[in-house]
């Protein structure tokens, strides 16, 4: 394939840092703070970050980072190291970030301060830089940065949602018909589920009842609601409980982990494209409607 | 990857690429047999591959190696996935075909007949052949 004709693509989003990948450039390993993309089965593009709390921590991070990458074969930040064309690429990282290249042995990369997010970048190309200038020079071209105070996004395999500013990724898990997102989000955690197909997981059984059986809870917990449906949902159903803490977590009475959680969930069948979508909140203080709403309003699955 | 033992205790590892591997055509063994075939589910029902050291001993003592059976009950997606095994179809043909008809993302569908295919596999269920030939 013409490595020029991959340029189009869809726009990628984790933790914080969004970006537009050709379709054959596939994440090939997701952590908290990193990306792999593999193309035919090659990593081709390596993204970290680091956050820090303030910005004075930002030199400190950086150096250490430069410390690490130094161990690397080959590594130079000299200006002579590196070939006019990665130069070239990584110039137009430079409106939004403040880019140090460098090269090794390897491949080319590049240290990217974001000052406005605290955030520091390290981006490692791995694919040939002179074969896929225009493809390399297109993705870091549409990369962002999630400021402190924006609403976290995450766009992956076909989920996506927007998260309240501040939230911070605790879990996920992205196996075969199973997408998982865990987030605490102040003192709420948030766990968005996306199962599919649906019908093959609902095997045959209602919608409500299939709920009731997954959560454990009575059949009267889980209500219709038709007022506000999620894009391409038919019905939804939302239920809320208290629920008491265990024999141990009663030990610590004392602290927030003794009290009682407060649990609100909704879920929906995005019908088009069969697959079961579910929210649930949990925190030790009273979740409100609107709060769900706006977790669930910015779920999307295709 | 796949391994191979072609010396005795010497693992050989060959590298395959995700293409090629991908390119494969899954074959079906026929000494399975199919049992309790429903709309949704199957039952497949296959010889147990029986330990080398076991068969000797066993022929030492002048008796043939019993034959074992064991069952694998497929659910709604590996019964799709086993119907579309006709020794002409890919891995990739089917996580294709998977994909388009439950709507799912093309590289979980990749993943999960990647997955399938390699329990299979080490089953003894199937073989893979090459997609070329």
């Amino acid at each position: 394939m013409d490595p020029q004709s991959e340029i189009s693509g869809s726009p990628t989003a984790w933790n914080g840092i969004t970006l537009t990948m050709p379709d054959n450039w596939i994440p090939a390993a997701i952590e908290q703070r990193y990306l792999l993309f593999s193309r035919n089965s090659h990593p081709a593009l390596e993204i970290k970050w680091h956050r820090v709390s303030n910005s004075s921590s930002m030199p400190k991070k950086e150096g250490e980072i430069v410390r690490q990458l130094k161990r690397m074969r080959g590594f130079s930040t000299e200006h002579s190291a590196i070939t006019d064309r990665w130069l070239s690429i990584t110039n137009a990282l430079q409106p939004l970030l403040n880019v140090q290249p460098f090269s090794h042995a390897q491949g080319s990369g590049a240290i990217c301060t974001h000052a406005a997010s605290k955030t520091i970048l390290v981006l490692q190309v791995h694919a040939p830089v002179d074969q896929y200038t225009d493809v390399i020079r297109q993705i870091l071209a549409s990369l962002t940065v999630t400021k402190a105070d924006e609403p976290v996004t995450f766009s992956m395999f076909g989920l996506r949602c927007a998260l309240p500013a501040g939230s911070t990724l605790v879990r996920h898990s992205f196996k075969p018909g199973e997408f998982v997102l865990e987030l605490q989000s102040g003192s709420s955690t948030i766990c968005i589920t996306r199962l599919g197909p649906a019908n093959v997981v609902l095997e045959g059984k209602p919608f409500r009842r299939w709920l009731h059986a997954k959560y454990d809870l009575p059949l009267e917990n889980f209500s219709k609601d038709k007022s506000i449906l999620p894009t391409g949902a038919k019905k939804r159903y939302h239920w809320e409980h208290v629920e008491a803490p265990s024999f141990m977590k009663r030990l610590f009475r004392s602290s927030k982990l003794g009290s009682q959680q407060q649990v609100r969930g909704a879920a929906w069948i995005v019908e088009g494209q069969n697959k079961l979508v579910t929210v649930e909140i949990r925190s030790n203080s009273p979740i409100s409607d609107s709060f769900l709403e706006s977790i669930c309003d910015h779920v999307e699955v295709d | 990857m796949w391994k191979s033992t072609n010396k005795k205790n010497q693992q050989v590892t060959q590298s395959l690429s995700l293409q090629k591997a991908m390119a494969c055509v899954p074959v079906r063994n026929l000494l399975v047999e199919e049992t309790n075939r429903t709309a949704k589910n199957i039952t497949l029902s296959f010889p147990l591959r029986m330990r080398p050291w076991f068969s000797k001993f066993t022929s030492a003592f002048g008796h043939e190696p019993p034959v074992q059976k064991k069952r694998l009950e497929l659910d709604e997606l590996g019964t799709f996935c086993w119907s579309l095994i006709n020794d002409k179809r890919s891995v990739q043909g089917i996580a294709t075909e998977l994909s388009k008809t439950y709507q799912l993302h093309p590289e979980e569908a990749r993943v999960a007949v990647s997955q399938f295919i390699r329990q299979l596999g080490k089953r003894g269920i199937i073989g893979l052949k090459d997609g070329d030939s």
